[in-house]
């Protein structure tokens, strides 16, 4: 097929989903209910207990409850099923008199135990409706690739191909009928919105109870917005336990396996002159590192061509899933930095004056903090005066826009000239230098076993070029919702943390 | 669903990969091609605020190039004077852009010979009778490192639509250069190379380089190759490259761009397809941006920094009221203006 047929197909399936909708079928699973009634007061009392004792307890009981959702294959090749269980039982034991609602800890454990020693029922409707509409016709996509690989294990002795959502987009299969395995609000509504099948259907848990269908990120504010409708179906015995808990979040994302961020250690303070605020992002590969709102961030982005795949991002863009590349042991821009100057006829001269403005603006930081700080550059006319505090890191050479940089060196009472000179040379010469490293980088990507990166989701690349051996590629798992003061020496490099394991 | 106009059934456009195969007609290919045209025109009646649309497709093939087309064949063509009054000014040494029937080309001009009948055209690299120049163009540039010559873009099926006719040897010779597109190359270069026509037109008469080159590569047994000169889509955006002597675009690859902002002033519009362009967005000033985004990828980043623009910073436009678009199925989109 050509890629324009092909493409054509794609606008009309996702007409064709725009007319018909998603399906939605909620399959009754007692064992599961009673298992995620348990879960839901567990949080509860999290939320009323506070403190960090119960985090390993809470993260595997969240960890069981999304396996649950995301594999429903038989225990025969599930398991992890099992295994989550007993960690449910071990740390609930570990708690066994250190909370005063011990009959919750036994419900837990029992229901945990149940859960795990059935088949689960979603597995046996999905099998069956394959088989309905014939193995040949239809796909199964799983939720993450952990959750691919554990329903192929099963689904492969049915000749029934299992795909991630991203494993979808580059592959040619010409079926007609999706079976999602999960709810729609754990997948990105690319799924729904640029459906490469002309028929999707999700199948869940009955007991879970958001069957909203996501909605493309424009839609809500867009003419010719796309919206799917879902049909919603249940079967089997949906009857659960009844449960009214006061209190109670209703955002099922609190549910969904987290990492072990603590709270925030630093306090209400400014940051020193060798500090930085900076928000902790766990790493694949058991690592995490201080990111601090700087400069863009080396990143890689498998899917472009070759040639095209490493790029910047800026610190507010990453997300997890995003790959970032980054140097064992030190920062790309700090290297990058003194090359700059070192290229420059009078480079000395240059990273003084830099140092200079900086150094004023951090002054007038610490003077009257940052709020203060903002606001009167928003009124001395600085567009993007909330990245004062980015402006004082040394390696960032100056606003990107050129207005607001002078208007900036007016309020700290500096002229204009030479500095906004300095800064001009210094960041197009930090451009080549930049330019040049990009390209090495570009062609160690280009050996790499960007398939492996994918799967295991970090990789050591093979950089020839000087003072660049030891590069990281690795995957963003999450983000901390706080930032803490670190040093600036710390920020951007990468240390071994274990605080995602009890992510999937 | 009813509609109450009574217009004429919209011509539909198709499109193909190779000149040979037949085309596939879509029903959002004259659409997105209206919308560079609509922006274009947008820019020339209100100026003083940047104006940003953003579209959905699902899936980015296509999209930024047909929006590239639309934009560029909305330009106006210059008046030249008649090439023989042009040459009879040109000082000597001085860089032209000539167009004849079968080459754009750049060369220092040495001399103009009247007492030849016709007159005789004299560049640096080669000679040209004076009636078989379209047009001629005095540049400014005084560098020129060495000639440069091109096969003659052929607008084709889209220069018909578009009526570019007597004007696109103008335009050719004195190019308004105002666009550019910025996202990942490999894949822009691939659409440049589709053909565009009319649903059931057959080509009659096709570009004579098309038909020279197809029958080169028949004869070496190697495959064929889009270049300019053949009726692609390449032809009407035209993006400049060391080998152009002419050209309507800039082409930037969004992984390469952090290192080349800002851009060049005399940009009047950027189109950004897919998200490693669009995470530029606050930071390219051209007064027309047009941002692609692909629903088939799940990163919506993209999406999110449109909206928080938007809602932040824009005053929201009705693209079937203020541009007289409508967005085609399948595609959803958005338009705002914000102060520069």
């Amino acid at each position: 097929m050509s890629r324009i047929d092909a493409l054509n197909q794609r606008y009309a399936a996702c007409a064709e989903l725009v007319r018909s909708g998603v399906e939605i079928v909620g399959v009754g699973d007692p064992a599961g209910a009673r298992f995620n009634a348990a879960v839901r007061r567990l949080m509860v009392l999290l939320k009323d207990e506070g403190g960090d004792f119960l985090d390993d307890l809470v993260g595997a009981a969240k960890a069981l409850r999304w396996r649950q959702i995301s594999q429903p294959q038989p225990l025969d090749f599930n398991p992890g099923l099992l295994h989550l269980a007993g960690e449910v039982a071990k740390h609930a034991a570990r708690l066994r008199g250190a909370i005063a609602d011990q009959a919750l800890l036994d419900e837990l454990v029992t229901s945990a135990a149940q859960v795990a020693g059935t088949d689960p029922v979603v597995g046996a409707v999905l099998l069956r409706s394959c088989e309905e509409v014939g193995t040949e016709n239809c796909i199964v996509i799983a939720a993450s690739t952990p959750a691919a690989a554990g329903l192929e294990s099963w689904l492969n002795k049915h000749d029934i191909p299992v795909l991630t959502a991203g494993e979808l987009e580059r592959g040619q299969l010409e079926r007609e009928q999706a079976y999602v395995v999960g709810p729609p609000r754990f997948y990105r509504s690319s799924l729904v919105t640029a459906p490469v099948t002309s028929g999707v259907s999700f199948l869940m848990p009955a007991w879970f109870g958001d069957r909203s269908v996501p909605r493309s990120a424009i839609g809500a504010y867009a003419e010719g917005a796309i919206r799917i409708v879902a049909r919603v179906f249940t079967e089997g015995d949906t009857t659960e336990p009844e449960l009214t808990i006061p209190g109670e979040t209703e955002d099922e994302s609190e549910y969904l396996p987290q990492p072990v961020w603590g709270t925030r250690q630093s306090g209400d303070r400014e940051p020193a002159s060798d500090e930085v605020e900076a928000r902790k992002v766990l790493l694949s590969g058991n690592l995490a590192m201080w990111l601090d709102d700087g400069e863009r961030i080396r990143s890689l982005d498998p899917a472009q061509p070759v040639g095209e795949r490493v790029t910047y991002t800026d610190v507010a863009a990453v997300r997890a899933g995003t790959y970032l590349l980054l140097r064992q042991g030190e920062t790309e821009r700090g290297v990058l930095y003194q090359a700059a100057i070192g290229r420059l006829a009078r480079g000395e001269v240059i990273d003084e004056a830099l140092a200079a403005w900086k150094h004023l603006l951090t002054e007038r930081l610490q003077e009257v903090g940052y709020r203060q700080v903002v606001k009167q550059l928003r009124a001395a006319g600085v567009k993007t005066a909330d990245r004062a505090r980015a402006w004082t890191n040394p390696n960032l050479v100056r606003p990107n826009s050129d207005q607001d940089f002078e208007r900036l060196l007016q309020w700290l009472g500096i002229n204009i000239q030479p500095t906004f000179g300095y800064a001009t040379l210094l960041r197009k010469t930090l451009y080549q230098v930049s330019a040049e490293i990009g390209k090495q980088l570009e062609t160690a990507v280009s050996a790499a076993d960007l398939p492996e990166l994918e799967t295991i989701g970090h990789l050591s690349l093979d950089v020839k070029a000087e003072g660049f051996r030891g590069i990281l590629a690795t995957r963003v798992l999450a983000i901390s919702p706080f930032t803490e003061i670190v040093s600036r020496h710390d920020a951007r490099v990468p240390f071994e943390d274990r605080s995602g394991q009890w992510l999937e | 669903m009813m509609t109450t106009s009574a217009s004429p059934a919209p011509i539909r456009l198709a499109l193909a990969e190779d000149p040979l195969s037949s085309a596939s007609p879509a029903p959002w290919i004259g659409p997105l091609i209206a919308l560079g045209t609509r922006a274009a025109r947008f820019f020339r009646k209100q100026q003083g605020r940047q104006l940003i649309v953003a579209i959905s497709v699902p899936k980015r093939d296509f999209a930024a190039t047909l929006v590239a087309v639309g934009w560029v064949m909305a330009q106006a063509a210059p008046r030249l004077s008649n090439p023989l009054e042009v040459l009879r000014t040109a000082e000597p040494g001085s860089v032209v852009r000539v167009v004849t029937e079968r080459d754009v080309i750049v060369d220092r001009f040495c001399r103009l010979n009247e007492e030849k009948d016709p007159p005789r055209l004299h560049l640096s690299n080669s000679q040209w009778q004076v009636p078989r120049i379209r047009a001629v163009q005095v540049l400014d540039a005084a560098e020129l490192d060495q000639p440069i010559r091109m096969a003659h873009p052929e607008p084709g099926a889209i220069g018909r639509l578009a009526r570019a006719g007597e004007g696109w040897d103008a335009r050719l010779a004195a190019p308004t250069a105002d666009l550019a597109i910025i996202g990942t190359r490999t894949w822009l270069q691939e659409d440049f190379d589709a053909f565009l026509s009319r649903e059931g037109d057959v080509e009659t008469e096709r570009p004579k380089e098309l038909l020279e080159d197809l029958a080169k590569a028949k004869e070496k047994g190697k495959s064929y190759r889009v270049t300019v000169g053949h009726g692609a889509l390449l032809d009407v955006v035209l993006p400049q490259s060391d080998q152009s002597s002419t050209c309507f675009t800039t082409l930037y690859a969004a992984a390469r761009l952090a290192d080349k902002l800002p851009l060049r002033t005399d940009l009047n519009a950027a189109i950004l397809d897919g998200g490693g362009a669009i995470k530029y967005l606050a930071q390219i000033e051209t007064p027309v941006v047009i941002c692609i985004l692909d629903r088939s990828v799940a990163d919506e980043t993209a999406d999110d920094l449109v909206i928080q623009i938007r809602n932040t910073r824009g005053e929201p436009l009705l693209l079937c009221d203020d541009f007289g678009w409508r967005p085609p199925t399948g595609v959803e989109a958005l338009a705002f203006t914000v102060a520069l």
